[in-house]
């Protein structure tokens, strides 16, 4: 604890934190004050406040009577009644510190160039996300909680819903340093045990782990009434398996380490790594939970907006 | 069996493919992974794939490198099962040809060296492709046309066909050994010579040396011997053509002496032989009624030389079918005056009493009104005049009882006789011994011999001693072989000085004489013609006159006096004025003597300094002017005409200079008299050939197969390099294959 302690006092932490923030504020405003609108808001059910018309807000949510008082454009906002909590699961488990540009991970292997490498590892990126998500949602006063976790939880933000404690998540989020093999679909079950209330449940992962268990693990969560939304994080190289020349590639999670020439062996390990997103995503869409790949060289604002643009298509039908 | 085993140590490079092999699994890029799942599978999939394929590459490469190194050590099988196999293997062929002129020998249609010609062409025709071949032309040394084997056949035919008959004679030796030397030189599997020649006996003079060079080297080299067969039963030629010892002066009769030989089993009448100068009409002609077979005729002929300068005079046959023996050409300087410089010792108190005296008319045995226009022009002056003597002005210089003079004369006399003049030295009462033993013949070599002790008194002239008129072969006492020319033992000597021959042989002051490299054996050294010889004997056979050769001038010397004060030579005309003619003209002759040179030798000639630098343009016997010309050079400090490619025999000219101003010098070179002797190789030493290689009689028409059964053996190099090639081809096709990804 002492050293938890030490590293949230770190300015470096801090700075990075803010930075986070400051980057997820950016991302997310984006999405407020462009013509999509809070994608969150289609949960609501309670009047909260007017907005003033923009061009390019849905027409169906113009205050009618509002109009014919005031002779304004005005949107009706609601709140949900009951508060709404995203739980977000970040997987931190050793494979996530991946990243085709990351020092220390193979940086200067023999690649096939044509292949863009991502600029963070998956954890950064994963990082990333959530400190966006977490902006957006409690911007938009709903509530917040984020386990942090590999094979068990291994940091814990309860329920907030004040914007103000967002900083305390970018904090948690940078000092966070991954360090064990993943147990995704234990953490999942035993979410599953932990949630009372229905939910979204947000899991970011790479979900590397015996996929059968982690869709146990989502079906689970399914079954005790949460919506959730996989976010699949995969590194370019992972997808596209772009090394030459003779590779020695050791496992993060304690695998024994492999000599081969991978481009000879690129079109087997392809067909693997299609087969896996295969099933995954045929699982998830058999259980009825929103999944979704991310390609982590995609920068993040263009995921997160073709995501939710998507995500406004599909719930406020 | 490999040609270059040098080349197998190349196959430890296999450890090459294999070090890479090792080094490259040692060689990788780390990456830490996170899917290590889906790699394990793809892994565990295509291992056992990629180290076959690993597997398979390095075979091929390894395999690659052996086969290459196969290739380059050039292995060889020595048996016909398998060089059918492969098809004909290439060849490194000598094909020697002789061209020494009896091959000149002619049935009226083809001479022999056309037959040669043919049947050389033929073998060139039967070589496999890719076969080299060198050209050696045989005579007395091999002539190399193509020293080393070339693969332009091509050119070897244009060779061939240009080559040209020479003027030499035949020793097949030195030609083999140097045929086999070339093969020898270069590994190959098939090194085969053929070797063309007429059998004649001559040419085989080193029979047993060349069995043996065959012998030894059957396994290595197979022969065969080309003779071609165009009998000859007649042939007579010109075998020694001389000019007699003498003066050779502007319209005075100049004696040459002639020697026809009758080569034949029979008889042969009426010969007719015409002397010619400077290839003009005859100007002498003489038949002979008839020659023994075997026999030899000697004959004199006389001609006048119109002009001074050098002429090629030749003694001519009636052509037969061996053309080059049928003339003979000897080149002589023909002068206008020759100017001699008398030095007297002992002038005495009236002419009659001089030292020169007899000497003088001797060298102008005309009357006092005739001297002026008389070619011999002399002059006397008395000894203490010697060191002013201007000796160029003079041919040569006759010291008759000079006592002794200053080291000054005796060099510039020296330097005057080895520039190409003549010295005669004649003793009496005055010489001092001591001077002329010490400082002219061991200092400067000017004496052929040193003056001994007197012997008999010339106070008492009751007892007296003579020259020996027998056994005479010195060119000076050749006339008096003829008993009619007069008896050399009718003079009488009462004192000489002793002359010795010790340190004849071998002195060696002279140039030494070609000999013949190639020969193993060179025959027993002729005498060194520059080494001091003996003129005239006395009775007893001590040595009366000797000389020697300085240079290029030649020193005569005498034991006894000029005058009558020792003897009584001089007053005997008929004796003593052809002796001191004879004696001039040798030494006149003697720069000229270089001029005339057997076929293959070099001519080297001195001439004036004022054509130093001119072009000169040779025009061989019976040819047009080889307009590739020569140059006036310097050679040992003196402007030398020099000429090393005389193969025909007969006269040659060279011109010096151009237009107008142009002179000729000619000369002549000699062929070898051996040569013209076409005695057939015995059927017994055929046959001894036969057992180390394959005797074909051109024309044959089985040449074919003669040649084709000795050629054995072939080389695989060719299909070694073509499956390394195909290994080389197959690895990169796979390399490329496998690296596909699957």
């Amino acid at each position: 604890m002492a050293s938890a302690q030490h590293n949230l006092l770190d300015s470096d932490t801090i700075a990075h934190g803010e930075a986070l923030g400051l980057h997820a504020r950016l991302v997310v405003e984006g999405f407020m004050s462009g013509e999509h609108k809070s994608p969150f808001h289609g949960f609501s059910v309670e009047f909260t406040q007017h907005r003033e018309y923009v061009p390019g807000d849905d027409i169906r949510r113009i205050d009618w009577k509002l109009l014919g008082k005031t002779d304004r454009y005005y949107l009706k906002l609601y709140e949900q009644e009951t508060n709404y909590v995203a739980n977000i699961l970040l997987d931190g488990s050793e494979s996530m510190k991946y990243g085709s540009n990351v020092r220390g991970m193979g940086l200067g292997a023999r690649v096939d160039s044509s292949i863009t490498p991502a600029k963070v590892s998956k954890l950064e990126y994963g990082k990333a996300l959530v400190a966006c998500l977490c902006y957006l949602i409690l911007h938009q006063r709903d509530a917040v909680s984020l386990s942090l976790f590999d094979d068990t939880v291994r940091s814990f933000i309860p329920r907030t819903g004040n914007l103000a404690s967002i900083h305390n998540i970018m904090t948690t989020l940078s000092e966070f340093n991954p360090m064990q093999q993943t147990n995704i679909a234990g953490v999942l079950h035993n979410m599953a045990g932990q949630i009372k209330r229905k939910g979204l449940v947000i899991l970011i992962s790479d979900l590397l782990d015996n996929e059968d268990a982690i869709l146990d693990g989502i079906q689970h969560l399914r079954f005790g009434g949460q919506e959730v939304i996989v976010f699949h994080l995969m590194d370019p190289y992972e997808l596209e398996f772009p090394f030459t020349g003779n590779v020695e590639f050791e496992g993060l999670e304690n695998i024994p380490k492999q000599l081969t020439r991978p481009r000879e062996i690129r079109k087997s390990y392809m067909r693997e790594i299609e087969a896996y997103k295969q099933r995954i995503s045929y699982g998830c869409e058999k259980i009825g939970s929103h999944y979704t790949l991310v390609n982590t060289a995609q920068p993040l604002h263009e995921m997160l907006s073709a995501y939710l643009a998507f995500r406004l298509r599909t719930t406020t039908r | 069996m490999f040609l270059n085993p040098l080349m197998l140590f190349g196959s430890l490079a296999i450890s090459i493919p294999i070090i890479i092999h090792l080094l490259n699994k040692r060689k990788f890029d780390h990456v830490q992974w996170a899917a290590m799942r889906f790699l394990q599978i793809s892994i565990e999939q295509n291992q056992r794939r990629l180290q076959i394929e690993d597997l398979l590459l390095l075979l091929l490469r390894c395999a690659m490198i052996v086969l290459l190194a196969l290739a380059l050590a050039r292995p060889a099988l020595n048996s016909a099962a398998v060089g059918g196999l492969f098809g004909g293997s290439s060849v490194n062929a000598v094909i020697v040809i002789d061209n020494s002129y009896s091959m000149g020998a002619s049935d009226g249609v083809n001479s022999r060296f056309d037959q040669a010609k043919q049947a050389a062409e033929q073998v060139l025709e039967l070589l496999p492709t890719g076969s080299s071949t060198a050209v050696v032309l045989a005579s007395d040394s091999p002539d190399n046309p193509i020293p080393e084997p070339t693969y332009d056949l091509n050119l070897v035919r244009g060779v061939i066909h240009d080559a040209k008959l020479s003027g030499r004679g035949t020793d097949l030796y030195s030609s083999l050994k140097h045929a086999v030397d070339i093969l020898l030189a270069k590994p190959a599997v098939r090194r085969e010579v053929y070797f063309v020649t007429d059998a004649q006996a001559s040419g085989f003079r080193q029979f047993e040396n060349i069995r043996k060079l065959l012998d030894d080297n059957k396994d290595e080299i197979k022969t065969t011997l080309i003779l071609t067969k165009n009998k000859l039963e007649q042939n007579i030629g010109v075998t020694s053509l001389k000019q007699s010892a003498g003066l050779c002066v502007v319209g005075q009769p100049v004696r040459f002496d002639v020697q026809v030989k009758n080569f034949a089993q029979v008889e042969t009448h009426d010969v007719r032989v015409t002397l010619t100068v400077d290839g003009g009409t005859p100007v002498d002609e003489t038949t002979i009624d008839v020659i023994a077979p075997g026999g030899v005729r000697s004959l004199t002929m006389f001609a006048k030389m119109k002009d001074a300068g050098t002429h090629a005079v030749s003694a001519n046959l009636a052509p037969d079918r061996l053309p080059t023996d049928d003339s003979r050409a000897v080149a002589v300087r023909a002068v206008s005056q020759v100017k001699v410089l008398l030095v007297d010792g002992d002038p005495g108190r009236e002419p009659r009493e001089s030292e020169t005296f007899f000497l003088h008319h001797a060298l102008q045995p005309v009357p006092a009104s005739e001297t002026e226009s008389y070619f011999v022009k002399t002059s006397i002056i008395p000894a203490a005049d010697l060191a002013t003597a201007q000796f160029d002005d003079f041919d040569a210089v006759y010291l008759c009882n000079v006592p002794d003079f200053s080291a000054k004369a005796a060099d510039a006399l020296a330097d005057y006789v080895k520039r190409g003049s003549g010295l005669v030295v004649f003793p009496g009462d005055r010489v001092l011994s001591s001077f002329y033993n010490e400082e002219l013949f061991k200092k400067r070599a000017l004496l052929a011999s040193p003056f001994g002790d007197a012997r008999g008194d010339d106070k008492q002239q009751d007892v007296s001693f003579t020259l020996k008129s027998s056994g005479l072969s010195h060119p000076i006492a050749a006339l008096w072989t003829d008993p009619e020319a007069g008896n050399l033992a009718s003079a009488k000597f009462y004192k000489a000085l002793a002359l010795t021959e010790a340190g004849v042989q071998g002195s060696g002051f002279g140039v030494q004489s070609k000999t013949n490299r190639f020969s193993p054996n060179p025959e027993p050294r002729t005498p060194n013609p520059d080494a001091p010889q003996v003129v005239l004997r006395f009775a007893d056979g001590t040595p009366a006159v000797m000389e020697r050769s300085l240079g290029r001038g030649r020193v005569i010397q005498f034991s006894s006096t000029a005058d009558t004060g020792w003897n009584d030579m001089p007053v005997r005309p008929g004796l003593f004025v052809p002796l001191m003619f004879r004696t001039l003209g040798t030494l006149v002759a003697r720069q000229d003597e270089a001029l005339t040179f057997a076929v293959g030798e070099r001519l080297s000639y001195r001439v004036g300094a004022d054509v130093l630098g001119r072009d000169v343009v040779f025009t061989p016997p019976g040819e047009k002017p080889d307009k590739s010309a020569g140059r006036i050079e310097m050679v040992d400090g003196a402007p030398t005409l020099s000429f090393d490619s005389a193969n025909q025999a007969g006269a040659y000219d060279a011109m010096i200079g151009v237009g107008d101003e142009a002179s000729h010098i000619r000369f002549a070179a000699q062929p070898d008299t051996s040569e013209s002797d076409l005695t057939e190789l015995p059927q017994m030493q055929i046959d001894t050939l036969s057992q180390v290689s394959t005797v074909v009689n051109y024309p044959d028409p089985t040449l074919e197969q003669k040649i084709s059964k000795a050629r054995l053996g072939t080389e695989l190099w060719l299909p070694l390099a073509i499956a390394a090639l195909m290994c080389g081809v197959a690895e990169t096709f796979l390399a490329d294959w496998f690296s596909r990804s699957r």
